[in-house]
């Protein structure tokens, strides 16, 4: 690639085809896991702004120049996604905290525990709905057990722990996967809460 | 292995949909993520300009915005300052001598000679978008001289998939 040079990427003296390549690349990656232009175009260029900047590649390292950057991008809708938890999510932990205490303000409490506390139940009421909707699926949630239970998270494991094939587990991932979004939507006021198959 | 609470069985899950979307998105071909792109309604020119903006400025933008072309931030002033001239004519009652250019009164063919000089120079030094830009340039001015074969190996050494074979 034009852009190595002495293990660093500099995205200037790559040829443009390589830059839109790899732009085009990001951009497609951020955009399947925001569902947003917008919020992909930021991410794309903010991810780019990283890597010529506090997120170099190494071109002798294991990572291709296009998985590092998504790496990038990844790494930084997570980041927001856990410390920017979206209104309606932040609403449920505080309305948890009240309950929980007794009444008392949030303030009267350590954020700390507040917000752990908050995540635990937001986590509880999805996961339980979650369950209540992959009701009748049994592979589905038997793969929840095996990643809740033994933290087994690789699809060939889980294969081979559930005696299905690979296809199949995918599948399943993949149902997990709606009913999740259909979760999220719901509680966003996105969309009604609806079945999926 | 601790058994995972529910809100770490959730953010397991969030992760493991992430990494297996990057993983789908890498193995496409880079035909595959434009057609897709397209689809997600991109406009490609735009996102490629966005790209160049990337590395033509060094600071940080709030949000990178592909710059207008000078030619067409031209399009707008000089009409402009012709309207404003003329509205003071007529508010005066002048009949003052007729507005002329800003200097670059140069015919076309020769401006684009000098674009193009500007583009060699950029290729020579490996600045592609700088490169292209003027030969875009150039070729609005004077559209026979961007046949040229030697243009035509400029544009295909900086990339331009729309550059003659």
């Amino acid at each position: 690639m034009a852009g190595e040079r002495e293990g660093v990427v500099d995205l200037r003296t790559m040829t443009p085809k390589e830059r839109y390549d790899l732009h085009e690349a990001v951009l497609d990656f951020a955009e399947k896991i925001t569902r947003s232009p917008e919020a992909a175009e930021e991410l794309t260029q903010e991810a780019l702004l990283r890597l010529m900047t506090t997120r170099a590649w190494d071109p002798l390292g294991p990572t291709t120049l296009e998985r590092h950057v998504c790496g990038i991008v990844r790494s930084l809708l997570w980041a927001e996604r856990t410390s920017k938890r979206p209104k309606y999510e932040r609403l449920a932990m505080s309305e948890h905290v009240l309950v929980a205490d007794g009444g008392r303000s949030a303030e009267t409490m350590s954020l700390d525990r507040a917000e752990r506390e908050g995540k635990e139940a937001v986590g509880a009421r999805r996961v339980a709905k979650l369950r209540a909707k992959l009701k009748g699926y049994v592979l589905e949630l038997l793969i929840l057990d095996l990643m809740q239970n033994e933290g087994i998270r690789k699809p060939a494991e889980l294969a081979t722990r559930t005696g299905k094939p690979v296809a199949e587990v995918n599948d399943a991932r993949e149902r997990i996967r709606r009913y999740m979004k259909s979760i999220i939507a719901a509680e966003s006021g996105e969309a009604e809460d609806e079945e999926v198959a | 292995m601790t058994k995972l609470t529910d809100s770490e069985l959730w953010d397991a899950l969030e992760e493991d949909a992430l990494d297996d979307e990057m993983e789908a998105v890498l193995a496409k071909t880079p035909e595959e993520r434009r057609r897709d792109l397209r689809e997600a309604g991109f406009d490609l020119e735009k996102v490629h300009a966005q790209a160049d903006a990337l590395v033509a400025e060094p600071t940080r933008p709030a949000k990178v915005v592909a710059l207008r072309p000078w030619r067409r931030r031209l399009a707008i002033a000089l009409p402009t300052a012709v309207a404003l001239a003329a509205g003071i004519a007529l508010v005066m009652n002048l009949s003052g001598p007729e507005v002329v250019g800003h200097g670059r009164d140069d015919p076309p063919a020769v401006r684009a000679e000098a674009l193009r000089r500007e583009a060699r120079d950029a290729c020579g030094a490996r600045n592609w978008p700088i490169c292209l830009d003027r030969l875009n340039q150039a070729r609005a001015l004077d559209a026979r001289g961007d046949e040229a074969p030697e243009i035509q190996a400029l544009r295909r050494s900086a990339g331009d998939p729309a550059a003659h074979p």
